[in-house]
């Protein structure tokens, strides 16, 4: 329960769970993410609160999720007081969205229409009351006060664990509105619900459960077989959202993609769960193996150019950019789990995706650098790491 | 990325529909003649949910020939709760407080149902507090999450035996979700609709932003929920 001060060394302590490479089906799907949104009763949304009220949110809420024994050992950050290189940290190992680092709503249209009281925008939004409560040491969950919502609670997992994902937050949920049962803890939170409307939230669009699943795969496979266009149209018709590698509005880096569910309405948390886990993943998972299969049956050369061509780069580049560095680290991990490259370890490549992100590397160099001296550090680091000199 | 020929003639295929059905994608590829001519619509690209919300809201706005005047009308009242008009949250987006719900009620039917795929109403977990008023309806004021409907005495009696019929109804409605037999979704949201306006003739929502709350219908049945030796331990 430590606040900002030197928090990012407990942070970093550990590796990233859910970039562990455990769990279910692992060979394609990194990470299974269960987002539940809620907002407090009585308070008015995030958006259109004043800072007196975003301030009351987050007292209110940090007593509770710090002394209900949501996890072993909770670790709580006031976003707005941290540093950049720390929010940047959380952003990086996914336990803060890049709006709840800055300090303000992504769209451009919500930014200029979000009617805080103050208006304000830029430096003034940066330093609105907000904060994050994350579980040691596994960093599995994480729940952000004040970003659209009052409250965001998300847990992820290695590989496909969507159940588990489910239970832990839901889990969660009803220790933050149920009665504590540490003896501790404050006030339950009632939180704004309607039998009509369900769960409450700023955006109509995740109201209902509140819920958003995300599973992140990576399908580098279907990609070279030019079938990957061919998953997305399936997806998005059947009313889902793909993403990148770093959520909302990015393009897929180095052929990892998220896909999660847009409707939170008139579907219960255990349906939408189902139709992801049983249903629209696996089916991606066994259309990502075949084609690695028919890859290593019928092009195989091409397979072994392209997978050896990114390590050679990997291994020999003096300067390297964060994207650079993911499109060649997803080569490469296809190349281990094809049994191609055999002297690299998949939770090496795994911790690389992580380690090369600019925040992390400045962690591992331990003082800040410029972005020159980053790309040069950068692969440095890559080419330690991969065995070369 | 690669061309895809149409299914109908030679020409290249720019409209590609996938329809699921019982678990399985049916594709068709048409080119643009084929296309309208078989009266698919063609959509160009998929936009983002932010994008369609903007256009449901702009057509909301624009007035959709269904309902020509109520929305115009509506956007020029403001919610009583937090000020927030109609047009600004066509703007934006957001909504500003719990009450925006029940203030546009009217205009956020038919948009929420466009955005979640016909879905109008709640269905799954509700908050556990609603438990307190299932296991001991009658001691208002000692649970502690029972803050909105503490004190209201008689009031309380009626809500917690239509609470109960609700959380039957939402039961069967979930049920009924599932198993995709949606003439018996229909007539049971039918049934939710009427014991919502009981609930909220018994308890309106004046301050409190959140309606009268039913108890939790279809949680998971997880063998640690609930447990109250489970909920201390570590994750």
């Amino acid at each position: 329960m430590s606040n900002t001060g030197g928090f990012a060394g407990e942070l970093f302590r550990g590796g990233a769970e859910w970039l562990s490479g455990r769990g279910g089906e692992s060979d394609v799907v990194i990470s299974s993410r269960v987002r539940l949104a809620r907002n407090l009763a009585g308070f008015p949304f995030v958006c259109r609160a004043s800072r007196i009220q975003r301030q009351a949110v987050l007292d209110l809420t940090r007593q509770r999720l710090t002394t209900t024994g949501i996890a072993s050992r909770v670790l709580w950050v006031d976003v707005h007081r941290a540093g950049p290189l720390e929010r940047t940290l959380m952003v990086e190992r996914h336990l803060i969205s890049k709006e709840h680092a800055r300090g303000a709503p992504g769209a451009p249209a919500a930014q200029a229409a979000c009617p805080t009281p103050a208006g304000q925008a830029g430096n003034e939004a940066a330093a609105e009351p907000r904060g994050v409560a994350i579980s040691l040491p596994d960093e599995s969950l994480s729940v952000m006060v004040n970003e659209e919502d009052h409250l965001r609670l998300q847990v992820v997992r290695p590989g496909l664990e969507l159940s588990q994902a489910f239970a832990d937050v839901n889990r969660v949920d009803d220790l933050l509105e149920g009665p504590s049962t540490t003896g501790l803890g404050g006030k339950p939170l009632e939180f704004a619900f309607s039998p009509r409307f369900g769960y409450l939230t700023a955006c109509p669009t995740n109201v209902g459960t509140g819920i958003r699943v995300s599973v992140m795969l990576h399908l580098p496979a279907l990609k070279l077989v030019g079938e990957m266009d061919k998953v997305r149209r399936a997806t998005r018709d059947m009313g889902l959202a793909v993403r990148g590698y770093y959520g909302e509005g990015s393009e897929a880096a180095g052929e990892f993609y998220q896909i999660s569910n847009q409707t939170t309405l008139g579907k219960p948390e255990t349906v939408i769960l189902q139709e992801f886990e049983r249903e629209i993943i696996p089916q991606v998972i066994q259309y990502e193996r075949a084609s690695r299969r028919l890859l290593l049956e019928k092009r195989k050369r091409m397979l072994e150019d392209k997978v050896f061509r990114s390590l050679g780069l990997l291994r020999a580049a003096r300067l390297l950019t964060p994207e650079e560095a993911i499109v060649l680290l997803s080569d490469v991990r296809l190349g281990v789990l094809a049994g191609l490259v055999t002297d690299i370890e998949l939770a090496t490549v795994n911790q690389l995706i992580l380690l090369t992100q600019p925040a992390h590397l400045q962690r591992v160099v331990g003082h800040d650098l410029d972005q020159g001296e980053r790309r040069e550090a950068r692969a440095d680091f890559v080419r330690k790491a991969m065995g070369a000199g | 990325m690669s061309t895809v020929k149409c299914d109908l003639c030679d020409n290249d295929a720019t409209v590609h529909e996938v329809k699921i059905s019982g678990g399985k994608s049916i594709e068709r590829h048409l080119c643009e003649r084929c296309a309208s001519a078989a009266g698919v619509q063609i959509q160009p690209q998929q936009p983002a949910v932010t994008q369609i919300l903007s256009q449901l809201l702009k057509g909301a706005a624009a007035g959709n020939p269904q309902q020509p005047k109520a929305p115009a009308q509506a956007s020029a009242s403001a919610c009583p709760e937090c000020g927030l008009s109609f047009a600004q949250f066509r703007q934006a987006g957001m909504l500003g407080c719990a009450q925006c719900y029940v203030s546009f009620e009217g205009q956020l039917g038919p948009l929420l149902s466009r955005a979640h795929e016909g879905g109008t109403h709640h269905v799954g977990k509700v908050p556990r507090s609603l438990e307190i008023i299932r296991t001991a309806p009658q001691p208002a004021g000692t649970a502690p999450g029972a803050g909105a409907s503490a004190g209201s005495g008689g009031a309380v009696d009626l809500q917690s035996e239509e609470l109960a019929r609700a959380t039957k109804v939402r039961k069967a409605l979930s049920e009924a979700v599932s198993a995709e037999n949606y003439e018996r979704a229909a007539l049971l949201r039918d049934e939710l609709h009427k014991i919502e306006a009981v609930l909220r003739s018994v308890n309106p929502p004046a301050g409190a932003p959140s309606l009268a709350r039913p108890p939790r219908a279809t949680r998971k049945p997880k063998p640690e929920e609930g447990q109250p030796g489970a909920e201390g331990t570590q994750p």
